[in-house]
């Protein structure tokens, strides 16, 4: 596999990174080469930190999510069990111990700074761009689902047939956010578009992106009333998200197999 | 694999074109011509032309301050508006109510503008099937009516229904009423017409829900309320219940006692498994457990309290013991939970609709109050429970009546009850947010009484089950996104908030806003009517409403905040009493007894027709777009986890998945409310079971059923 190829697997990143502007205009998601004349001086890592102690599950990240980035509705009939497209979705627990409780997280893409679903892909669509964030471009995607396969945390999607929007649904599309078709794997992408639009606005305006304006920048943190979803930049001490991630309570899912996530949860606390 | 798709729409037109010439014969273009339209995945993206893009320049986006509709709570928002179509909806980070949190109903609002079965017009039925009809046919229509009702000295035949939208819209269907002099207006809003509010004028003096002090809180308890799925407040109890444990500088103990695991339980610090509609109970033991802490102390004087002498005999009888047996909390729990209330003030007891879903409903309210009172929560200075603020805009004068209304007035009307109803059919109905044909218990039975009245409208823009079994004319209403709307949100804050909406995008289809609609019927139907609804358009009455706005509070955009909160009365009434719930239905034929509950996305029982709400679990640790009911191992023997029942009442039957969950009591089965609509479009439609069919009239948890193996 071309995870034991890491010339060839190279080769395909840099070829990724090459086309991807031409690409990835179409997707509305790859740097172009006007953005990459404005990339920031520093390395950043964008990371998330979703406090669980601040989370009621209310679900309205899940929501958001869909409308921010057009995923598509599949569903209800049986034969579309497993077939869903998540995005971000609540992952619920079964308890250990009988008579426990079940936990619930909200459960996005990992963004891990190690991702296996980047080294398997065969044809580069799924990279990591020079902000940590892991990317996909869908038309580049040839739906083998290795991504699929390897992500430990079964944060992709896979179209199995072209999405609908019914009549008038298609008004409401995002024109931020291509559409994908058939046969294509989607996934998080820590909303890269709203994270673009803040970095252009920066750029604009002649200065670095604050803390502030980020915090709650993807759709989800936009919308958690709770506000226990955090977004910022973990390569920044003095950012909101890293001094969350921090706190003691701070745990990343699957830990041990060294994916290093840069979705940070905090334990809940009940007393 | 597929073939590859055309790249562009000259490409894919001149392929379809040369199909088209060379015919059947051509081999390998098995694809026809798909217009763009039709094919939103495309690479020829293009979204068909929507009224109101002419406003915009190419890619231009504006943002839109107004308040969400979906549900009471009313948040703030902003939605995003990209050549005249929404395509976002996000919180409002100045409103003081959501501060930019929302909730899922909110963000799916979009799903109902831009649902593709809303009525595009309006509708007349005609041969039984819906046909349209132009805006002046079907206005004359209702007029004619109306008119003719009020010339026969019969007004208080006109029944008019308004659902839970709280609003200028809901006034002016009550202004309506009152000029044209029928006393049938039914308020469906929960808020002003529930057990809740009922008992709450009786003690504060105000008929509205409480507000509750999250802000100060240090304890709340949550007696079998729908905290953080049902509530009409549902987002600003999120928000809150996240700031009061990790935002403020002490934490807030949160304890709810509740018969079955859902969310509020899981959010809580402490889930104590009660037995259904005995919290009341609870409460007075509670109550007498904490004033027996304090002998020396007089806490409830009479002059503060009414009714404190009462309240302590009252209480008396509670004791642990007792309050074990009917709740089943054990003792040990108790004394520790009355000692954190009493320790950790401010504290509070919670209820709300959910709570008092039982035939003791008031009971449980009062129980709690009286709680509340021991527990000194009334204005209590950080935290605590008071009395909504005033709404801000001053009391409309009364319209003068005439003699006709007079009299009708004086008559007897309809208060909703499907019996009255029955007996005595109303000669029109107007239903506005009301879709009785399927919310209310007996849906069946409501269709034939609905049917026996002659002229049935009705104003939802959605094919509802209303419109589609039974209304004569259909007049579509805007969504909230597409009409003027002036609106008080159910109370969550100590200061009032007034919100209002905007049109943030041209209307979709010929729907007209049911308040200009009201208006354009008085207008028709003349005379004191006329004279009391003056104003030619919704807006110049939004207008007109506001000019008394009190100068005392803040504007901003979206929304108005007052400056002052309610008064506090001279003394707070308690009538604390208890009486165990009933039950109908014989023992020994229904052995368990129904919980209904309102899940997360259920948005006041219009959700359904949404699928970004449907999908929603509608409980911890469910599948997307299951709809499940819940049972104990034990109370189902035989039945297996996943297997489709008949769940069956002496009212009828449904056919349901059962999940077997030993979070839930023994003894009951908890359905959710929303499924099994048969209209409403197509993601609503043949989605779960409807639990209406199993009830009959009265309150929501009180009837017994029994499962069925492998369905009726």
């Amino acid at each position: 596999m071309s995870a034991k190829d890491p010339n060839r697997r190279d080769l395909l990143r840099v070829l990724g990174a090459s086309v991807g502007a031409g690409v990835g205009a179409t997707a509305g998601l790859a740097a172009s080469a006007g953005e990459a004349a404005a990339a920031p001086a520093r390395t950043r890592r964008w990371g998330m930190v979703i406090d669980l102690d601040r989370c009621t599950l209310c679900s309205s990240c899940t929501v958001a999510c869909k409308q921010e980035n057009n995923v598509p509705v599949v569903g209800p009939d049986d034969e579309h069990v497993g077939a869903q497209i998540e995005w971000l979705s609540i992952l619920w627990q079964e308890p250990e111990q009988p008579g426990g409780l079940p936990q619930g997280m909200p459960f996005p893409c990992q963004h891990c700074a190690d991702a296996p679903c980047v080294k398997v892909c065969p044809v580069g669509a799924t990279y990591k761009n020079d902000e940590g964030i892991t990317m996909q471009i869908w038309d580049r995607c040839i739906g083998c689902r290795y991504c699929m396969v390897a992500c430990p945390y079964g944060r992709r999607s896979f179209n199995w047939e072209t999405p609908r929007w019914d009549g008038t649904q298609i008004q409401m599309l995002n024109p931020d956010v291509a559409t994908r078709t058939g046969g294509v794997v989607e996934k998080c992408t820590f909303c890269y578009q709203r994270v673009r639009r803040v970095r252009e606005r920066a750029a604009l305006e002649g200065r670095e992106i604050e803390d502030e304006e980020v915090r709650r920048l993807p759709a989800c943190a936009a919308a958690c009333p709770a506000e226990a979803i955090v977004f910022g930049d973990l390569a920044d001490p003095e950012s909101r998200v890293s001094e969350l991630a921090r706190d003691p309570r701070r745990f990343q899912l699957l830990d041990y197999l060294g994916t290093d996530p840069s979705v940070i949860y905090l334990k809940r606390d009940r007393r | 694999m597929k073939p590859p798709r055309p790249r562009s729409m000259s490409r894919r037109a001149a392929v379809a074109g040369l199909t088209g010439a060379a015919g059947a014969g051509v081999v390998g273009c098995r694809r026809g011509w798909t217009p763009p339209e039709a094919d939103p995945t495309g690479r020829a993206l293009a979204k068909p032309h929507v009224a109101g893009a002419e406003a915009y320049a190419t890619h231009e986006e504006r943002w839109f301050h107004s308040a969400c509709g979906q549900c009471p709570a009313g948040c703030g928002i902003r939605v995003r508006v990209i050549e005249g179509r929404a395509v976002r909806i996000e919180g409002d980070r100045d409103n003081p109510l959501n501060r930019g949190g929302i909730g899922a109903r909110g963000l799916a609002a979009l799903q109902g503008l831009y649902d593709a079965d809303r009525l595009t017009g309006p509708r007349r039925r005609a041969g039984g099937r819906l046909v349209p009809v132009s805006w002046d046919e079907a206005l004359d229509e209702v007029a004619a009516a109306l008119t003719a009702l009020r010339a026969a000295g019969t007004p208080e035949r006109l029944l008019v229904w308004c659902g839970h939208e709280r609003g200028l819209t809901h006034e002016l269907f009550a202004r309506l009423a009152r000029a044209f002099g029928t006393p049938s207006f039914v308020d469906g809003r929960p808020a002003h017409s529930g057990t809740l509010a009922r008992v709450m004028e009786e003690t504060l003096g105000v008929a509205e829900l409480p507000v509750w002090g999250w802000e100060g809180a240090a304890q709340v308890l949550s007696l079998e309320a729908g905290l953080l799925e049902g509530s009409c407040q549902a987002v600003y109890f999120t928000r809150m219940a996240a700031q009061r444990r990790r935002g403020a500088r002490t934490r807030a103990h949160l304890v709810h006692a509740g018969p079955a695991f859902d969310l509020s339980a899981y959010n809580a610090d402490q889930w104590l498994r009660i037995a259904p509609g005995t919290s009341g109970a609870l409460a007075l033991g509670l109550a007498r457990l904490i004033l027996e802490r304090h002998p020396e102390r007089r806490e409830l004087p009479e002059t503060l309290v009414a009714g404190a002498g009462a309240l302590r005999e009252v209480v008396a009888a509670y004791t642990p013991a007792r309050v074990t047996a009917l709740t089943g909390i054990n003792a040990r729990d108790l004394v520790r939970l009355a000692e954190e209330l009493d320790d950790h003030r401010p504290s509070f007891a919670y209820v709300d609709e959910q709570s008092l879903a039982f035939s003791n409903g008031a009971d449980t309210a009062r129980a709690a109050m009286a709680l509340n009172a021991v527990l000194g929560a009334f204005w209590a200075e950080a935290g605590g429970v008071r009395a909504a603020p005033p709404s801000p805009l001053p009391p409309w004068p009364e319209p003068e009546l005439d003699a006709v209304a007079v009299a009708g007035l004086a008559r007897p009307g309809h208060d909703g009850a499907l019996a009255a109803i029955e007996a005595a059919p109303p000669a029109v109905a107007l239903f506005h947010h009301a879709n009785p044909a399927y919310a209310r218990p007996q849906p069946a039975r409501w269709r034939e009484a609905l049917a026996a009245i002659p002229l049935v409208v009705s104003f939802s823009p959605y094919r509802d089950e209303t419109v589609e079994a039974v209304a004569d004319l259909v007049l579509p209403d805007h969504t909230f996104l597409e009409r003027w709307e002036l609106a008080t949100p159910a109370p969550a804050l100590d200061r009032a908030i007034l919100t209002r909406r905007v049109p943030v995008v041209a209307p979709l289809h010929d729907t007209r806003p049911s308040g200009d609609v009201v208006l354009a019927l008085a207008r028709r139907v003349g005379g004191a009517v006329a004279t009391a609804l003056p104003w030619p358009t919704f807006r110049e009455a939004t207008e007109a409403r506001l000019a008394g706005l009190d100068e005392r509070g803040q504007a901003h955009a979206g929304f108005w905040l007052g400056a002052e909160p309610a008064p506090a009365p001279a003394r707070v009434t308690v009538r604390p009493g208890y009486e165990p719930p009933t039950w109908v239905g014989d023992p020994a034929r229904f052995p368990l007894r129904l919980l209904l509950h309102r899940p997360l996305g259920h948005a006041e029982g219009s959700g359904a027709n949404l699928p970004w709400l449907r999908m929603l679990a509608p409980m911890p640790g469910a599948a997307p777009w299951s709809f499940v009911a819940r049972v104990h191992p034990e109370s189902a023997p035989g039945v297996r986890d996943g297997a489709e029942v008949a769940l069956t009442s002496e009212l009828g039957s449904i056919r349901i998945r059962v999940r077997l969950d030993e979070r839930v009591q023994a003894g009951y089965v908890v359905v959710p409310l929303g499924g099994g609509h048969d209209a409403f479009g197509r993601w609503a439609r043949g989605f779960g079971a409807n639990a209406m069919d199993l009830i009959g009239a009265g309150p929501l948890c009180a009837t017994r059923v029994r499962i069925e193996r492998g369905g009726a």
